[in-house]
């Protein structure tokens, strides 16, 4: 499996509280990488960083070979990071069908490589992404109106049609009862043997030990342990710092 | 050196002034988040009122100074404070930007409103600094007035005692503990309620010291006048970033003695005349730039709280019909009533056209910009300078001129709407050929010269809107970066800069324009010794100068076409990525858009828009001034009343023109008449009327705070119940009363107040009925509505009332599911 995203030594602060300290880390192509750690242990802090939303203090972001540290948050997002948000961003004035074809929108502006899709290619990639994610059935419902399993699948849906190389899921899973939880590991091994990097915080342990190639394991801004699943879950920091001692 | 000690003490008095005001700015922003837009306007307020116990001579006047001094800043301010928190600003919690913004304006309109109406007339009022003019105190030949000596040294006791307040005392503690976090402090056994009503107090006590100190520096009160004074402290709290005090006093500083030192070198604005409202304007232009060096938040996630405005979007289909309904009314409204009249409602529409700019910038994309009637001006006065005045002397200049406009607008605005290369390059030339061939041929200019016309042409209207449209482009290529409050200040800065700058200005300013002409293309005398006559238009063989209903016509048509334009855009690609920056620029970023230019293209559409609805304003007049109809005042009223409208609409646009340019005249009209009429009850009618016109736009921007969402939508959402199949008899009923009432007026059977009296009822009983009539067939279900299937059979009919008022999908009797 050849590394498609290097974090090497990120480091973020704000104020006098470190956020991320020394972070190093790999996300692997066609692979399932998780992030897992308790609350306020800066994994979405991480995934700013590396979107672009925060510039870390100190520390470098490979990406395909290439170091992106000085990107602006939409270059990076145009070769092939996308992501979703733990607290939702949608546009919350458009319709479930909307979001995702304003995205196909957005990437029709800046996608020149690629010859420009007609109205009508646009609407069969939406009905396409519709499909995959489940979402054909309430498409022309608001997405503030919809619940919230189902509005973290219209942000995946949203991300999943610019085509990313690199996906990063923020709590993706939350929110969705046990079923749809199950389908949606499903959708994302799918994704993920379809060549897509996916880079995974999950609060929902059998999710991630169930889906996951590599785990890593932040705590207070540093990475306490990483390796397989079954690694992780026998590791000793992590049983304690994470999981909590007694579980033992 | 001693006009240097005097210029640097008088620059001291003025920044220290500007920093107690900007404090208490800084004091309520960081306690509720509210940036008080009425904070001059209390300042004001008090100045008047410190001057009625102090110096006025009919009722209150001749208090001792300290006794005035105290009830002014220890009872009527803190009052003041106290009040609006308690009945206005509390209803703030949860609404937009927008909302935020526009109902301290409302309050700001409101205190301006009261003030206008209590100390009306033309009387003279000069305040007299403390201990009077002629005590003073010299350093070396410089002299220094005692007044100016309180005034610092008031500012640094202030600064003093704040910030023992803010660190030392618990209430500050608590004060500063809601910014960050009001649920814990209430957790916590704080009182966040308690500690915003104290920082409204103190607030406005600090405003009532710094209107009370800068009056009698101003020679005599005015309304206007010592509003925006207070006003420039908002450079200085932009300074402190709206919330660091001592950066707020040092931003102050720096402002009062720029322009003290800026009187010193232009000798107070004889040297280079152009810029002499300088003086005036510097502490905007100061506001201006350092919003523009202020490191700005950064994008990030989370940044939405759920708010309570909701904007849903009509079908092309639906826009159409309603334009349709539009014209067909206002011209049967137009056979019924006097040119007078014709005029008015021609008025509202125009206005309406420019609030149409405000729907596409700040309800479909979110961006506040609170200088639409700067754009309108300077489109005005385009139409004014290049078609029917005389600073293009060629047909072939202004031919150019409109080409070159043309191009640049083309690349602004096209790029946007995702044209590919040769698209783009095919679109752009194919519109400036479009306005070569208008300008050329249409209108035939070429050659002839166009100086003095008697007439507006279409090109000059087109013109009007590309120059409009090029000015919001460099306004907003430095403000592109910035958001919600910070644009909205940048915005108002601009929009005074034009109401001094560009208005007041009376010298000729001459223009090279490389390789055309001589050495003097262009040379504007920008506003003609302060008004402007405007000609209507003329075109399609109609002369739009003698016929006032010929222009009421055109505007609707033109108001109308406009709103299918835009609903059409709005549900275009470009719409729907507008809307999408609007509800998430995180999103947005993540998504791979370029911000930068949608916001750049819809700046420049909208500022054409305003434009080109201000030439038309301006031609319905014939005649702008100085100080109306464009000013920053007229603006923030017009906002808000698109605001109060609903700002998401077409329906809001319309709202807003109608009401600021119509509703509170005929209403000030109506109580006139009856005050005439009824001449024993005439006090009263005349207290209606000054009511309505004084304060009538504020109290309806205050009402905002109930329904964020605008009236609009709240009449429009009443009157969807009349679509219903079983209301077509109420319909049927109503539409007959109001055609009957129009046939009678027509015939002159009875006047124009009766035929209101009846359709108005008639309009407002019909959504009525049909609600009674719908709460009658459902009567039974809505009483114990917990007791179905205990009490009484749960019918099916029963589930399906259930299930829409609910707005679940409806349970169809073969049990299939239907999306609603």
């Amino acid at each position: 499996m050849t590394n498609l995203l290097r974090l090497e030594n990120i480091s973020v602060h704000f104020g006098g509280h470190v956020a991320v300290n020394n972070v190093s880390l790999d996300v692997n192509q066609e692979s399932i990488t998780g992030l897992i750690g308790p609350n306020g242990a800066g994994k979405t802090t991480l995934f700013n960083v590396i979107s672009g939303l925060i510039a870390p203090d100190s520390g470098d972001i490979i990406y395909d070979e290439q170091k992106i540290s000085s990107l602006s948050p939409h270059k990076r997002a145009r070769i092939g990071i996308g992501r979703t948000f733990q607290r939702l961003e949608l546009f919350n004035s458009l319709s479930v069908v909307e979001n995702i074809q304003v995205s196909a929108e957005i990437r029709n502006q800046w996608n020149q490589a690629r010859l420009q899709l007609s109205p009508t290619a646009i609407k069969s990639e939406v009905e396409r992404i519709l499909e995959l994610t489940g979402l054909t059935s309430s498409k022309d419902r608001m997405v503030s109106e919809i619940p919230t399993g189902q509005a973290r699948l219209v942000e995946l849906g949203r991300a999943l049609i610019l085509s990313p190389k690199l996906l990063l899921l923020d709590e993706p899973a939350s929110g969705q009862n046990e079923e749809e939880t199950e389908n949606f590991g499903l959708l994302l091994r799918r994704l993920s043997e379809s060549g897509i990097a996916i880079f995974l915080v999950e609060h929902d342990m059998n999710l991630v030990m169930n889906i996951c190639d590599k785990v890593n394991v932040l705590d207070f801004g540093s990475i306490i342990a990483h390796g397989t699943p079954k690694e992780i879950q026998q590791h000793e920091l992590v049983l304690q710092a994470y999981l909590g001692a007694n579980n033992q | 050196m001693t006009e240097l000690i005097t210029f640097t003490v008088v620059g001291l008095a003025i920044g220290a002034i500007y920093a107690i005001a900007s404090a208490g700015l800084v004091v309520t922003y960081t306690t509720s988040g509210i940036f008080n837009f009425a904070h001059g306007a209390i300042g004001m307020f008090s100045a008047f009122l410190y001057w009625q116990l102090r110096w006025d001579e009919g009722w209150g006047g001749q208090w001792p100074a300290p006794l005035a001094l105290l009830f002014v800043l220890l009872i009527a301010a803190p009052i003041i404070g106290v009040v609006l928190q308690l009945v206005v600003m509390r209803g703030l919690k949860g609404t937009s930007e927008t909302t935020k913004l526009v109902i301290p304006i409302a309050v700001m309109l409101a205190f301006i409103g009261i003030t206008n109406w209590v100390w009306q007339g033309v009387e003279q009022r000069i305040p007299k600094p403390f201990f009077g003019r002629n005590a003073k105190w010299s350093i070396g030949d410089a002299f220094i007035t005692w007044h100016q000596t309180i005034i610092v040294i008031v500012a640094i006791a202030l600064a003093i005692s704040l910030r023992f307040l803010l660190f030392n005392t618990k209430m500050g503690v608590t004060m500063r503990a809601v910014v960050d976090n009001p649920d814990l402090v209430e957790l916590n056994g704080g009182r966040p309620d308690l500690a915003a009503l104290q920082s409204w107090a103190i607030g406005s006590v600090l405003a009532a010291i710094a209107g009370i100190l800068i009056s009698p520096l101003l020679g005599g009160l005015g309304v206007l006048a010592l509003t925006l004074l207070v006003v420039n402290a908002y450079a200085a709290a932009i300074f402190g970033k709206l919330k660091n005090l001592p950066m707020t006093f040092l931003g102050g500083l720096v402002i009062g003695l720029s322009v003290s030192y800026w009187n010193w070198i232009s000798s107070t604005g004889q040297k280079w005349p152009w810029l002499s409202e300088l003086r005036t304007t510097l502490p905007v232009v100061i506001l201006f730039i350092v919003l523009l060096l202020l490191p700005q938040e950064r994008l990030r996630g989370s940044q939405i709280t759920v708010t309570r405005e909701r904007f849903s979007v009509p079908t092309v289909k639906s826009a159409i019909t309603w334009s349709f309904i539009l014209i067909l009314t206002v011209t049967g409204i137009s056979l019924i009533i006097t040119s007078k009249w014709e005029a008015l409602l021609t008025r509202g529409l125009t206005m309406g056209i420019i609030a149409l700019s405000m729907v596409l910038l700040t309800g479909y994309a979110g961006e506040l910009n609170l200088a639409p009637l700067a754009f309108a001006g300077i489109g005005a006065i385009a139409a004014f300078q290049f078609d029917v005045g005389s600073a293009v002397e060629t047909g072939a200049g202004f031919a150019t001129l409109a080409v070159l406009l043309a191009i640049g607008f083309g690349i602004l605005v096209f790029p946007a709407f995702g044209l590919t290369k040769q698209r783009l390059i095919g679109s752009v030339f194919g519109f400036s050929l479009c306005i070569f061939f208008l300008v050329t041929f249409f209108d035939k200019t070429t050659g002839t010269g166009i100086a003095s016309r008697e007439s507006m042409s279409m090109a000059g209207l087109v013109v009007a809107a590309l120059i409009a449209g090029s000015v919001g482009a460099v306004v907003a290529l430095p403000a592109i970066r910035l958001r919600g409050l910070y644009l909205a200040l940048a915005t108002f800065a601009f929009a005074i800069f034009v109401d001094r700058m560009v208005y007041k200005q009376r010298e000729t300013l001459t223009f090279d324009i490389p390789f055309i002409g001589d050495k003097e293309d262009l040379s504007i005398n920008l506003f003609n010794n302060g008004a402007l006559n405007i000609p209507r238009p003329k075109f399609f063989g109609i002369d739009f100068n003698d016929n006032q209903w010929a222009m009421l016509i055109f505007v609707a048509v033109t108001f109308s076409a406009i709103s299918i334009a835009l609903v059409k855009l709005r549900k275009s690609s470009y719409g729907r990525q507008l809307t999408a920056m609007k509800d998430s620029p995180a999103a947005c970023a993540t998504l791979g858009m370029n911000m930068w230019r949608l916001k750049l293209s819809v700046f420049t559409l909208a500022a054409s828009i305003a434009g080109f609805g201000g030439a038309l304003h301006a031609s319905n007049l014939r005649t702008i001034q100085e100080d109306y109809p464009f000013t920053i005042w007229e603006g923030l009223a017009l906002f808000m009343l698109t605001v109060v409208g609903g700002i998401g609409y077409i329906s809001g646009a319309l709202f807003g023109g109608l009401v600021y340019a119509c509703a509170f005249i005929v209403m000030g009209d109506f109580w006139g008449k009856l005050a005439e009429d009824w001449t024993s009850f005439s006090w009263l009618f005349t207290f209606l009327q000054d009511f309505f016109l004084l304060l009538g736009p504020a109290l309806a921007g205050i009402g905002l705070g109930r329904n964020p969402s605008g009236v609009g939508a709240q009449i429009f959402s009443g009157f969807r119940i009349l679509k219903q199949k079983e209301n077509r008899i109420i319909v049927a009923a109503g539409s007959a009363l109001i055609i009957l009432s129009w046939s009678l007026r027509l015939l002159n059977v009875y006047n124009g107040w009766i035929f209101i009296m009846t359709v108005l009822p008639t309009l407002f009983l019909m959504p009525l009925l049909a609600e009674a009539r719908k709460n009658e067939s459902h009567h039974a279900h809505i009483e114990p509505i917990e007791m179905a299937g205990i009490d009484y059979e749960c019918t099916s009919d029963l589930v399906s009332y259930l299930d829409s008022e609910l707005a679940l999908p409806q349970h169809s009797s073969k049990g299939a599911e239907k999306s609603d």
